[in-house]
Formats: structure tokens, C-alpha cells, sequence
């Protein structure tokens, strides 16, 4: 049997977005990945999303990673960034979500909206700097609680968040919020890959998330 | 006992994801309830959707809900109060538009009060402006609408769910929910079975929990009808921790579809999963709780056919009852038996009464 943790992203062909970019640092960490996108010469915004097999593509992975790109990057990639959670509950994967600025930044009370739809399905869910701050304006929740907040509201397991001001990756859950210096390196993602990386390993109490939350 | 079932938001097997398409796959799978989520922001493209969702409901019998914004603090201060309040304007307005038959709400954290009177009384006063507000909204009178919509004249305005919470921080103690359900007219609790559980440190284990708790709601509110919501939870030291599919979970649904089958005649029912495999679980939910009627069926079946059998050889059902054990006992030492031959001629020599034999047509069993 395959050993390692192993993820898989929901990302573009370009590897432009946040999903594909954490799972390229994740295996220059180690971690078998592999990235779902469109097939060559296919469009992408409206690429064939009911020819994936997801369940083929989740086996043996602990980690399903979507980035909030999707939604605004066409219908086909929007359905199969909520059918690949779906999914991702019935063959017991966790599910990963980063929350990114869109490009449109008016969209992101949109792109909010439909995370918060999904908050049922959500494991661990990441903010990146700029959408930290974007989110937390717009619930009005500003300050260093707000991950915590967001945790106790959603009642998501892992409320996680870098904070470019202080270079610090933050961790919220059901128990305590963990800080831990992070080297900022790709707006906080090679600390979440690498915290992705050690979770499953370190276990899933206060010393567990504090370990893995302090990997770097 | 009317039943409904139905999942909280767009089903997630929905190829498209407006809220119409969601109430046709409803349709397909056999459900009869939806509650819409409240998306952020509300927008007129969402009212448009809202009024198709709204006739929809009314040609179908679809009975459509609408919980408020995720979250709430309306026992915060007059900042995150009105901030609340705000928020939940829109789905006021909009519960009118889909035929909304409740409008769910949380009340959030005690802020700073004190769990008890002074804190009920504050949370009655503000779902009596809301209540108020909801009769203003479906009184607003247009006439044209009217031909289209009828619903705004024929029915009632949309109950106020007052929800019950899932962590001691909160708002939202089942005998809370009911007091000020009691002091409001318009509002109905909302029974969320997954935070019940996780207040009461796993307390929903078995039908006679569940017993307990209508009838405390009877007790306390009266009425027959229920608003429910269920999934799966994790749970810790009084407080949900995490929402997860109700098979994952120590809150089981078997206990309710039990409780339903044998107590609920007396009850009008609607639960809602929202457990993050939505319909999937309120497709679960449907099967155990046929399964449950079905095997409550076969039981009343047995009885009765044990009173018919009494009455025609002139034994009470209990003394039937005894012998029905004594044959069933019986018949195990046969099968035990069967493997030693030399016991085996017990069987024909054996004068037991029996009711499992081949000639029997009625037999169901």
C-alpha cells in the first residue's frame, strides 16, 4: 500500500491559482499530489467536469484542496469545485479550502457567500493575507479574533490564516488558536502545505495542531 | 403522521444550482421540503430566482423555508444588534417571495447577559419587532402581484424559527427556545436535534429521548406541529464542534425514526438535513424511517394475529404468547439437535404447538 499523505487539488491548466500553486510546494515538500484540471485543448470554463472520476482520483488522498478561484473561473470549473467536495465527504477525504481575492475584489462578498453555502464540508479553511483582510471587513470582525469568530460561527474544524503584517500563520480550532512565525513564503502557502504535510501525522489534539502548525 | 423531508440548500447531486432546479431533483428523490440558505448579498437576480422558487412551491406542494444570516448577535450591543437585524431584513423580505413557512433564525451569544430571565425577555422583545416586521413585509399590498402570486393573499405569514444552539456560549437552550416561543406569537422552535445533542453532552440516544423531549415541547408550547433540523455532530464538553454526515456520528437516527414510527401520529413534522451531505442524508433519513414504520407494521401484524389465533382456541394472547416462546425454544433445540441424529427422533415424537409449519398460508412470518 501507498504510503504518505497524499493530496489532490482542483486547479487550472496554468497552475495559476492558489490550489495548484500549494500543491506544487507540497510536493517539493514530499507530498504525492496530483492536480485535476482540464484536458488539453479544452477549454477550461467549460471543460467536460462530468468525465472526471473522482472517486478514482481520491483514492488513498487525505487531502481534497479547491481554491475560491474556481467559482469565478466559469461554470464547468465552478460545478466541479462543489461536486469535488461532495465527493470528498463520501470517499472520507478532508476537505481544503483557500479563500483568494478574485480578481473581480467586488466579487468577494459572492465568493464568501458560496464558501459559507459549503461550510458544512469544509475541514480546513485557509485565508490567504489580502482575503483575511477583505472577509473580516466585510463581517465587520476585524482583529486578531477573527479566525476564532469564524470558527465558532461555521463551526468548521480549522480556521487558518496568514497575516503578511506580522508574518504570522494562525490556526483556529475547537479548542485554542495557535500562532506560529512563518516565513511568509507564497502568501503563507508553503506553511499551509507544509502544516497539510504534518496534521495527519501529528494528530488532531492541542499538541498535535500546535506541532504540525509549527513545522516551518 | 405527515412527514417532510427535505435538505438545507440546492441539493448537492443538482446539476444546475439554481433553487429551482434544486426543488425538481427534491421532487425526483421523493423529499417535500427545501430550506434555501440565505446567500450573501441578497440580489435582485436572487429575487427573480426567489419568485419561480415561490410559484413553484405553490403548484407543487414543495414546503419551502429560509434560514437567516449564519450567524447572528441580537443579544450584542445596539452596534451587532442592528448589524444583525440588517441582515436579516433580506431574508425577511425574501421569505415572503418564496413562500417561505419559516424563517429560521440563531440568537447568537449571551453577549452580556446572563443566561435566564432578563436575557429571554430581551430576545422575546426583539422576535416580537421581527414577527412584526414579517406581518408588515406580507401585508405590503400590490395588487398585480397578487394574480401571480397567490400565496401572499391565501397564506399565512412566514413562522419565525427561533433555533435552538449547540454550545453553552450560546443563546439557545431548548427550555430558552420554548419560553420565548411561548411569550411571542408567530415564532415556533426550531428543534436543531444535532445541538440538543452536543448541549446535552450526547443526550439524544435513544426514542425514549426523543419521547422526553416532544413532550416537554408539547408540554411547554402545545401544538403539533415541529420544525427540525438534523445531521450528525461532533461534540465536546457541551459544545458542537463540527457538523459531519449522520452515519460518521454518535447522534443516530434510528432512535428518532423509531420515535416517529411508534409515538409521531399525533405530530406534523418537518426535518430538514443539514448534515454536509445534504439530500444523501435526508434520502438515509426517509429509508430508516419507512424501515422503522415497516418493522412497527409486522409487530401490530404478529399482535393481531396472535388476539385471532387466542380467540379461536380459546387462550388469552398472553397464554399464546407462552406458547409461541415454548415453540420457538423448541425449535432451536431441533436445529441444535439436527447435527446429533440420535436426538434427533425427539423431533417427530415432539407434541409442542407449532405455528411454523409449511401448511400454515397465513403465516406471514
Amino acid at each position: 500500500m501507498e504510503q504518505g499523505v497524499r493530496m489532490i487539488a482542483l486547479g487550472n491548466p496554468e497552475g495559476s491559482d492558489k490550489a495548484s500553486q500549494l500543491l506544487t510546494i507540497a510536493s517539493s515538500l514530499g507530498l504525492k499530489s496530483s492536480i485535476i484540471t482540464s484536458n488539453p485543448g479544452e477549454n477550461f470554463e467549460s471543460f467536460n467536469h462530468g468525465a472526471i472520476d473522482w472517486k478514482g482520483k481520491m483514492a488513498m488522498a487525505h487531502w481534497v484542496v479547491n481554491s475560491t478561484s474556481m467559482i469565478t473561473a466559469g461554470p464547468s470549473p465552478a460545478m466541479a469545485w462543489s461536486a469535488s467536495m461532495t465527493f470528498a465527504e463520501l470517499e472520507g477525504c478532508r476537505n481544503v479550502m483557500i479563500v483568494d481575492m478574485p480578481l473581480d475584489p467586488e466579487s468577494i462578498s459572492m465568493v464568501w457567500g458560496q464558501v459559507l453555502e459549503k461550510m458544512r464540508q469544509i475541514h480546513v479553511l485557509f485565508f490567504t493575507s489580502d482575503s483575511l483582510d477583505a472577509i473580516s471587513e466585510l463581517e465587520g470582525f476585524e482583529g486578531s479574533d477573527f479566525l476564532s469568530m469564524v470558527r465558532e460561527k461555521t463551526l468548521i474544524p480549522l480556521v487558518c490564516g496568514y497575516s503578511e503584517s506580522d508574518s504570522c500563520a494562525r490556526v483556529a480550532h475547537a479548542l485554542d488558536t495557535i500562532q506560529a512565525q512563518s516565513t511568509g513564503e507564497s502568501e503563507g502557502l508553503r506553511w499551509l502545505a507544509g502544516f497539510l504535510k504534518a496534521l495527519p501525522l501529528s494528530g488532531a489534539g492541542i499538541e498535535g495542531i500546535g506541532s504540525a502548525a509549527s513545522w516551518e | 403522521m405527515p412527514l417532510k423531508l427535505g435538505p438545507a440548500g440546492v441539493p448537492l447531486s443538482c446539476k444546475g444550482r439554481t433553487i429551482v432546479e434544486g426543488m425538481d431533483d427534491i421532487t425526483a428523490l421523493g423529499l417535500e421540503a427545501m430550506e434555501i440558505q440565505t446567500v450573501r448579498p441578497v440580489q435582485p437576480k436572487h429575487f427573480d430566482q426567489y419568485w419561480q422558487a415561490g410559484i413553484l412551491s405553490w403548484d407543487s406542494g414543495i414546503e419551502m423555508n429560509l434560514h437567516g444570516p449564519y450567524y447572528a448577535e441580537l443579544l450584542g450591543k445596539r452596534r451587532e444588534r442592528n448589524r444583525s437585524l440588517a441582515k436579516m431584513e433580506a431574508s425577511m423580505q425574501a421569505g415572503k417571495i418564496i413562500n417561505a413557512r419559516h424563517l429560521v433564525y440563531h440568537v447568537g451569544p449571551y453577549g452580556e447577559y446572563d443566561p435566564g430571565t432578563e436575557a429571554n425577555e430581551q430576545v422575546a422583545n426583539i422576535f416580537s419587532g421581527i414577527v412584526e416586521r414579517v406581518g408588515e413585509i406580507w401585508g405590503e399590498q400590490d395588487e398585480d402581484a397578487y394574480t401571480a402570486f397567490p400565496w401572499i393573499s391565501e397564506q399565512e405569514p412566514s413562522l419565525v424559527g427561533i433555533e435552538t444552539s449547540g454550545r453553552q456560549e450560546l443563546w439557545g437552550t431548548v427550555e430558552e427556545v420554548l419560553e420565548v416561543c411561548n411569550h411571542v406569537e408567530g415564532t415556533v422552535p426550531v428543534l436543531n436535534i444535532g445541538h440538543i445533542h452536543a448541549r446535552g453532552h450526547g443526550s439524544m440516544r435513544t426514542s425514549e429521548d426523543y419521547a422526553e423531549l416532544f413532550d416537554m415541547v408539547r408540554e411547554n408550547y402545545g401544538g403539533s406541529k415541529f420544525y427540525c433540523h438534523f445531521a450528525g455532530i461532533e461534540h465536546r464538553m457541551g459544545n458542537a464542534l463540527h457538523y459531519t454526515q449522520i452515519k460518521k456520528s454518535d447522534l443516530k437516527f434510528e432512535p428518532f425514526a423509531e420515535f416517529l414510527a411508534e409515538e409521531g401520529d399525533w405530530m406534523d413534522i418537518t426535518i430538514i438535513s443539514d448534515s454536509p451531505l445534504l439530500e444523501h442524508d435526508a434520502m438515509y433519513m426517509m429509508q430508516h424511517y419507512d424501515k422503522a414504520r415497516q418493522r412497527l407494521m409486522e409487530i401490530r401484524a404478529r399482535d393481531e394475529r396472535r388476539i385471532k389465533l387466542a380467540k379461536e382456541s380459546g387462550l388469552t394472547p398472553e397464554e399464546l404468547e407462552l406458547l409461541e416462546q415454548e415453540a420457538a425454544d423448541a425449535r432451536r433445540r431441533e436445529e441444535s439437535e439436527d447435527s446429533n441424529p440420535a436426538k434427533a427422533t425427539a423431533k417427530a415424537t415432539s407434541k409442542m404447538m407449532s405455528f411454523d409449519t409449511t401448511e400454515d398460508d397465513d403465516d406471514l412470518f
